[in-house]
């Protein structure tokens, strides 16, 4: 069978497929403008490393092993972070009550991972920078098409 | 576009769409609990210059302010930032783990500085200090 033809007849199949099922990850899936597109190019891309698209999938389809999920199988009896409550036992800070480990607070919340998190920022971010550098036909004050990047600056500037 | 420093000069187009930042970044703080300030805008304007959601075309848009005009060019941009901010999303969940089974110090100090030069290394980019 053509190639072209077989996506195709694939790319119906798992529509139909989809309209089935009505689990979290079908949910998320047949949400509005939850960027399927560059989900789909994200994982049609050779040159992205197939553990990080693996990890991808394993995170939208709820299969990541945190303490959340844990639970939700039945393995684990308690939700909270376990790194929060290292980092808060470490300090003698109060553990606020609300720190449940989840892929989502791993992410974006977890206080022991901040300066990771920031630097994983700054790392897209000089990407980007970079990438429009290449790019870009602008010029400056100068009438150059020279650009600058920013200078890391202190922690404290940019804590979360 | 002299020089795109944080916290420094906004990007080309900045001012003409205040409004607009003032308006996302109340939206924002809303939608986080966070007390809204106005000094928050010029904090959050040079960075909103290419900011935004990358599904919608606003990031296309604003790319095309800076300068960008090739429509390939710019969906390549595009793709390559989904792609690495993906890609990050599996490091920062491998830290965890690395982080459960160390220090915790050693997470916050050391962890970042390897980070920082792997991306550095890999686009043979450098840090360059302040332009005075």
């Amino acid at each position: 069978m053509n190639p072209t033809v077989k996506k195709r007849i694939d790319l119906q199949a798992s529509l139909q497929q989809l309209k089935i099922h009505k689990g979290s990850t079908a949910n998320f899936s047949t949400r509005e403008d939850n960027s399927r597109d560059l989900l789909g190019k994200f994982h049609k891309d050779r040159s992205v490393w197939i553990r990080d698209r693996r990890r991808v999938l394993q995170c939208l389809s709820y299969q990541f092993p945190c303490a959340l999920q844990l639970k939700q199988w039945g393995i684990l009896k308690d939700v909270k972070c376990s790194l929060c409550e290292k980092y808060y036992k470490e300090r003698n800070i109060p553990e606020p009550p609300d720190s449940v480990e989840s892929v989502g607070h791993i992410q974006c919340y977890c206080p022991a991972l901040q300066l990771p998190r920031i630097a994983i920022h700054h790392g897209t971010w000089r990407e980007l920078m970079f990438s429009i550098r290449k790019s870009s036909n602008e010029l400056n004050d100068a009438s150059e098409p020279r650009w600058h990047f920013p200078s890391a600056l202190s922690p404290e500037a940019h804590a979360e | 576009m002299e020089y795109m420093g944080l916290h420094e000069i906004p990007p080309s187009g900045a001012g003409k769409n205040r409004a607009k930042l003032r308006k996302d970044i109340e939206e924002y703080h809303i939608a986080y609990a966070i007390d809204f300030d106005d000094s928050d805008i010029d904090t959050f304007m040079p960075e909103t210059g290419v900011r935004g959601s990358l599904h919608t075309n606003q990031f296309l848009t604003r790319l095309e302010s800076l300068g960008v005009k090739n429509t390939n060019t710019r969906e390549a941009i595009r793709n390559r930032t989904v792609q690495k901010t993906l890609s990050m999303s599996d490091m920062i969940l491998k830290f965890f783990f690395i982080a459960l089974n160390s220090k915790t110090d050693w997470t916050l100090q050391n962890l970042p500085t390897a980070i920082v030069n792997k991306n550095m290394e890999r686009f043979n980019l450098h840090l360059q200090p302040p332009r005075l």
